[in-house]
């Protein structure tokens, strides 16, 4: 059964699901920095244990985890838009968005700094990063000032693609994405990535966050596809359909895509190129990034459309973890600096300590409390479908979906 | 003689007709704005001066056209004696004409002003910045507030023309001036936000401005004779 032809009041399995793992693979990410060659000389958690392996699948994972949550953002920005209106949309996303981003980044932001301060004056063995905060703070006795969205980016973004979609039905641009649906099947996987090269063009690789209060335009550009492209996946998952026996090939050239990028940049080095040949990297990064993207569309749809509580459990609770993890990720590796064990183990410390915190602070403080209701809405009937009558109700409770 | 509108219902159905109508041309403007803040947000010298620059001429052109097309095309139109036969007072027009035409306009003020304000605040650029940009950004208030009223009140299109175009010629003058104003120049290139006299007096003129020529405008609305 199509997106559309989903009865109102239900949840989309798939798209909760693969948010709910896309959540799982940002913790990991994020964990994985710390171990990672590439981030040692400017993340202040970098440990003293690091391995080019981590480069590899981390930065692997980075190039389509966020344009999969923009995706899936897309998504249900169309449904929302489709039954509750454009005003429906900006209330939604006012309430659940708008809100939260508003509550929660000086909590982040302060909790990040005080344990970066902490940090910096206790570490026996700091990173680069955290000694040059070290000197700073003892000559200036105050941290550098870095103010901007921290990883809450996602959501400053998404305000942006709401005030876009309004843009674009304002100016009946929808045709627009009916005759790219309407191209042939490999049009879009090969034509995508060469739109999307120019915006990774102008920043390094592998992509950086874009943290500052400023929106930049090549993450307009970037993410905007993204999501546009799972707007317009609400609307006819036909594209989805035709694109489903190229799977394989995707798959395999996103790999292949990736290799040839490690290869290139002899391991993703931040060493500066020449315009043609760092042009030629950002190419092989958005094939990889978007070739995988479809592909985890598509094995979501194909083995993840289905209930299950844990993985409801799960989806209910990215968006609590989402918000979290980063500062509960700072206090246990800053503690985990010091101890004398392989990066392999404090990696898997990190990532299992900072699930598990998130995990249970979700169930304990948040998901029957008013946080819960202010994150998610009311808490679905057992049978899948959300209290609130189908006419407002969303049938998903994590609209943000990031 | 009322100074209030009759319906507020009325009101917001008025303001909510001249939102749909433009909406179209404001939803163009609105992506032209994001793109202006985009290039700022690319960091490099060239890009965020072609972003200031595309932001401030989409500011000015933004409030021209909510004029020029809400208030004097309509005119040209005869949608305005349309409206009129209809159960809608003077003053509930005017007000409907003016806080649509605010809304529209504070719209994409908001979002260039607190573009900019936070470009200044979230990155390396000097602090003493924000007021320049705070007094600049009113005076900008200053003139879409001042042709819109002139806009309502008179019918002359050559006087509203005029009006305009003579507001707009100050844009460049009173930058030139400001930025070499005692209170605001010295701190211009430092971290220092500083409101001192000259810019809290500035700003208390320009608010004036606002009060006052919306107050006259009212008046002068207030005494057309309602039918109803």
């Amino acid at each position: 059964m199509s997106a559309v032809e989903t009865p109102a009041g239900e949840r989309i399995h798939y798209m909760d699901n693969l948010r709910a793992l896309a959540m799982l693979v940002g913790v990991v990410f994020h964990a994985a920095l710390a171990y990672s060659p590439l981030m040692h000389p400017f993340w202040p958690l970098a440990d003293a244990g690091r391995s080019i392996a981590v480069d590899a699948g981390a930065w692997f994972l980075h190039a389509f985890r966020m344009p999969l949550f923009f995706v899936v953002a897309g998504y249900f920005a169309a449904l929302l838009a489709a039954r509750r209106g454009m005003g429906g949309l900006f209330q939604n996303r006012c309430a659940r968005v708008l809100a939260p981003l508003l509550l929660f980044l000086p909590l982040v932001l302060a909790s990040l700094q005080w344990l970066t301060v902490n940090a910096a004056a206790t570490a026996v063995h700091p990173s680069p990063a955290l000694a040059w905060i070290r000197a700073y703070v003892d000559e200036h006795g105050a941290i550098p000032s870095a103010s901007g969205w921290a990883h809450l980016w996602f959501l400053f973004y998404l305000l942006l693609f709401t005030l876009l979609v309004w843009v674009a039905s304002a100016l009946e641009l929808r045709r627009i994405g009916d005759r790219i649906a309407a191209l042939h099947p490999t049009v879009l996987p090969l034509a995508t990535p060469l739109l999307l090269a120019p915006a990774l063009a102008c920043v390094s690789v592998p992509w950086p966050a874009p943290e500052s209060f400023v929106p930049a335009l090549w993450a307009l550009v970037f993410f905007g596809v993204y999501f546009a492209i799972g707007y317009q996946t609400h609307h006819g998952s036909a594209i989805l359909d035709r694109l489903r026996s190229q799977s394989p090939f995707l798959l395999s050239g996103a790999f292949a895509a990736y290799a040839a990028l490690f290869w290139l940049t002899d391991g993703l080095a931040p060493t500066r190129h020449a315009p043609l040949r760092h042009f030629l990297h950002a190419v092989l990064q958005a094939y990889a990034g978007f070739w995988m993207t479809l592909c985890c569309l598509q094995a979501a749809r194909q083995w993840l459309d289905g209930t299950s509580a844990t993985l409801r459990w799960l989806a209910d609770a990215s968006y609590w973890v989402y918000l979290v993890h980063l500062p509960l990720l700072f206090a246990i590796q800053y503690q985990l600096l010091d101890m004398p064990i392989h990066w392999t183990a404090k990696f898997a410390i990190s990532t299992f300590s900072t699930l598990a915190l998130s995990f249970a602070s979700y169930q304990l403080l948040v998901r029957h409390t008013v946080i819960g209701r202010l994150l998610n809405g009311s808490l679905p009937r057992a049978d899948g479908k959300s209290r609130v009558p189908p006419a407002i109700g969303s049938g998903h409770r994590q609209p943000w979906a990031g | 003689m009322s100074w209030f509108a009759s319906d507020a219902g009325m009101v917001r159905k008025l303001i909510v007709k001249d939102w749909q109508v433009y909406q179209k041309q404001l939803a163009v403007y609105l992506a032209a704005m994001l793109f202006a803040l985009g290039l700022i947000g690319m960091g490099t010298p060239w890009m965020a001066s072609a972003g200031a620059l595309l932001l401030l001429v989409l500011l000015v052109v933004v409030g021209s056209f909510a004029i020029e097309s809400s208030v004097m095309t309509e005119r040209k139109q005869q949608t305005v004696p349309f409206v009129m036969s209809l159960p809608v007072t003077p003053m509930d027009f005017y007000w409907g004409k003016l806080l649509a035409n605010l809304v529209i306009y504070l719209a994409p003020f908001l979002l260039v002003t607190g573009g900019l304000l936070a470009l200044i605040l979230t990155t390396p650029s000097p602090d003493g910045a924000v007021t320049w940009v705070v007094v600049i950004a009113t005076f900008m208030l200053v003139i879409f507030c001042v042709s819109l009223c002139v806009a309502i009140a008179l019918d002359s299109e050559g006087w509203n023309t005029f009006t305009m175009l003579a507001l707009m010629t100050l844009i460049g003058p009173f930058i030139y001036w400001v930025s070499r104003l005692d209170g605001i120049a010295p701190y211009l290139k430092t971290d220092d936000m500083v409101w001192s006299a000259p810019v809290v007096g500035l700003l208390g003129a320009e608010l004036a401005v606002i009060a006052i020529t919306i107050f006259v405008t009212s008046w002068v609305h207030s005494r057309k004779s309602s039918f109803l």
